[in-house]
């Protein structure tokens, strides 16, 4: 009886040792690296994959927050938009934003260039110049609205004191929008520079000291090694610039609330307001559509017609 | 460093330059936030009237008490710290492990795993959240710290970053351990977790970063003031009032940035190859 | 398999607002956190720093109990 039992827990070992555990100590075993990859791979799937086409199938629905019912509509929701005069604002206003913001690259560049001269100081004035990339936004957010208060705040006050002109600044129709793209710039900077200054680290001294024999001048320095090196870097700056902008949402809703009227409306601005706030998700989601294909093919002509040479 | 230039080469008037105009730069950065503070600690009429005014002769902490006693900003920064503290833990060792597999392993599907991280780099996480908050909303977790974390958790930059750093090290390494009869979790705790120190270590700040200043998702997630992040009450309690109190609103925001900015000074470096990351790795 | 399911979905639950008067939710994620960077700190024990990153795991402890003993105080309600 007990030899029986014995010989039960052997074999019953022996099947653990041998399916199981087989599987994580045997290197030819494909499943323990599946348990790895897992859970992520869950996640993508649920998180992101399976919402994106869950987009998609919400921006073809009459789809309220509250209904049970979600009635087909077709592409009425995308037509919807082109006669939607506050989407149209908030779409002009969000490729204004997002052009404004690609200044911040040739500012970057600029004090990279400066940083990388590499005079005493540099690591001081690079590390201050990246202090708002880490601050969040909505920190950021609420310090300027107070910097650009018209009654209370330090600009007004600033410019006063210098006898120039004051403004309504945030609160002012077409001062609003201008007025986020210099928040925008201010806090973009440092992150494109940081990414700069490793893009110039990386430039091989040789050139330049070639270039020096030859007699050629800084600007020819620029011009012709830093500038055509610098390509990739370039590209890949303007591209997070231009994506990020694209998306942003936080100074528009803690500012301004997309005001006055329309004017600092952007497409995650309005997205937010007819998603949430009205319940509309279906045409939220039409516009969450259009937000992704244009982020995508912001990726793929950027690649096309720049990113030849830049390698993934 | 390659490509530095020596200071002999330069003329001192351009260094004279050259600093004038990155001391400028460094000081339009840093001082809304200095003038912010000091601002902060004024009594409430000098901030009406005199807003150009450096230095107050009666300096005050009252914004900060204020802020503090009529809103519930301890519960916001608990909230906060418990989803950075989650969201950081979790992506780290998820990143890591689903790196190392498409990095090392060898089994069916790795290609296309790995096409799918690239391709969910193109998802802009704004166009997926209506859906989302939907399928929140079927397991029941609006409003609960997971349906926040999970969308930072879920982004597949780490995998990127992880897997990039693990083709870094020599597959002798994971040979030597499977001849000790080590098997794939042993080789993954012993030997690739400690190896990897350096690009965890930036991992974790670029999700802190990303974690602590979280608003439109959280914003949308979440409902109840009593699981705020501070990023969402700060946001929102703004707006609360027609006059705005503006002494309190600067003492609540430099009482959110301070930990950061402390971390920052302690950390500068680390800090920047954490959010340069993305560059780096031409993501 | 449903059991654990449920056991699951019941753990998760606590971390909603109305379950969470001492934040369960925070108690969960830190006794978790905690306890996974001490095994971490354990099996590595041979490597340097793992004595800061075991202090790490006890402090994320002392906070799961921190969360767990938050006064309680009226949230304002939505906005």
């Amino acid at each position: 009886m007990l030899a029986e039992l014995q010989a039960n827990i052997k074999t019953i070992h022996a099947r653990i040792d041998d399916t199981s555990w087989d599987a994580f100590t045997n290197p030819d075993s494909e499943l323990a690296w599946y348990v790895l990859v897992g859970p992520k791979l869950f996640l993508f799937l649920t998180i992101f994959v399976f919402p994106f086409f869950f987009a998609i199938w919400m921006s073809i629905h009459e789809w309220h927050m509250l209904a049970a019912e979600h009635q087909f509509l077709g592409l009425d929701n995308y037509t919807r938009m082109l006669v939607d005069s506050r989407f149209i604002d908030s779409f002009v206003n969000t490729v204004i934003y997002t052009l404004g913001l690609t200044l911040s690259v040739p500012i970057a560049l600029f004090l990279a260039i400066l940083i990388n001269k590499n005079i005493r100081g540099s690591a001081f004035y690079s590390a201050a110049i990246f202090v708002p990339v880490v601050i969040s936004w909505v920190v950021v957010s609420l310090i300027w609205m107070w910097i650009y208060n018209p009654d209370i705040g330090m600009l007004n006050a600033l410019l006063e004191a210098v006898g120039l002109p004051t403004s309504q600044w945030t609160r002012g129709v077409r001062t609003a929008l201008p007025s986020l793209i210099i928040i925008g710039i201010w806090k973009t900077v440092g992150f494109n520079l940081v990414i700069f200054l490793a893009g110039l680290r990386g430039l091989p001294e040789s050139y330049y000291e070639a270039a020096t024999v030859a007699g050629a001048n800084s600007w020819q320095k620029f011009r012709y090694i830093t500038m055509p090196l610098l390509k990739p870097t370039t590209f890949f700056v303007v591209l997070v610039v231009l994506i990020t902008a694209f998306r942003e949402f936080t100074p528009m809703f803690v500012i301004t609330d997309g005001g006055p009227v329309t004017a600092t409306h952007t497409i995650v601005y309005y997205f937010y307001i007819v998603g949430f706030e009205r319940g509309q998700m279906g045409y939220a989601s039409a516009m969450a559509v259009v937000l992704l294909i244009v982020v995508f093919v912001i990726s793929i002509i950027q690649q096309r017609t720049w990113g030849q040479d830049v390698d993934y | 460093m390659a490509a530095r230039f020596n200071l002999e080469s330069l003329p001192s008037w351009r260094i004279v330059a050259i600093h004038v105009i990155l001391m400028t730069a460094a000081i339009l950065a840093i001082a809304p936030f200095v003038y912010a503070f000091l601002t902060s600690i004024k009594p409430s009429p000098e901030i009406l009237g005199a807003p150009l005014q450096p230095i107050t002769p009666n300096p005050t902490i009252e914004h900060y008490i204020t802020f503090w006693t009529e809103h519930p900003f301890d519960r916001w920064v608990l909230n906060s710290l418990i989803l950075t503290t989650g969201a950081v833990f979790a992506s780290l060792l998820l990143d890591s492990l689903a790196g190392f597999a498409l990095a090392k392993g060898e089994f069916r599907g790795r290609y296309g795993i790995f096409l799918l991280v690239i391709g969910t780099f193109i998802i802009p996480p704004q166009a997926i959240m209506v859906p989302l908050f939907v399928q929140m909303g079927w397991i029941g977790w609006q409003n609960t710290y997971w349906g926040i974390m999970i969308l930072i958790i879920s982004a597949p930059f780490g995998v990127f970053l992880m897997r990039q750093f693990y083709l870094s090290i020599s597959d002798s390494y994971l040979e030597a351990a499977r001849m000790a009869g080590a098997n794939t979790f042993q080789i993954y705790f012993k030997i690739i977790l400690p190896m990897g120190k350096s690009a965890l270590a930036a991992l974790a700040i670029f999700k802190f970063i990303f974690m602590w200043g979280a608003f439109l998702w959280p914003l949308i997630i979440v409902d109840s003031g009593a699981m705020f992040p501070i990023p969402v009450g700060l946001g929102l309690f703004e707006g609360q009032y027609g006059d705005t109190p503006w002494g309190q609103v600067l003492a609540a925001s430099l009482l959110t940035a301070a930990p950061v900015l402390v971390a920052y000074i302690l950390a500068q470096e680390a800090f920047m190859k954490g959010i340069a990351l993305q560059g780096g790795v031409k993501g | 398999m449903t059991a654990a399911v449920l056991v699951a979905a019941y753990l998760l639950s606590l971390g909603e607002q109305g379950h969470n008067e001492p934040i369960l939710g925070g108690v969960i994620t830190f006794t978790a956190v905690g306890l996974g960077l001490i095994w971490i700190s354990y099996v590595n024990r041979e490597f340097t720093g793992m004595s800061k990153v075991r202090i790490l795991g006890f402090m994320m402890l002392v906070m799961a109990v921190v969360s767990y003993l938050w006064p309680h105080r009226p949230w304002p309600t939505a906005v």
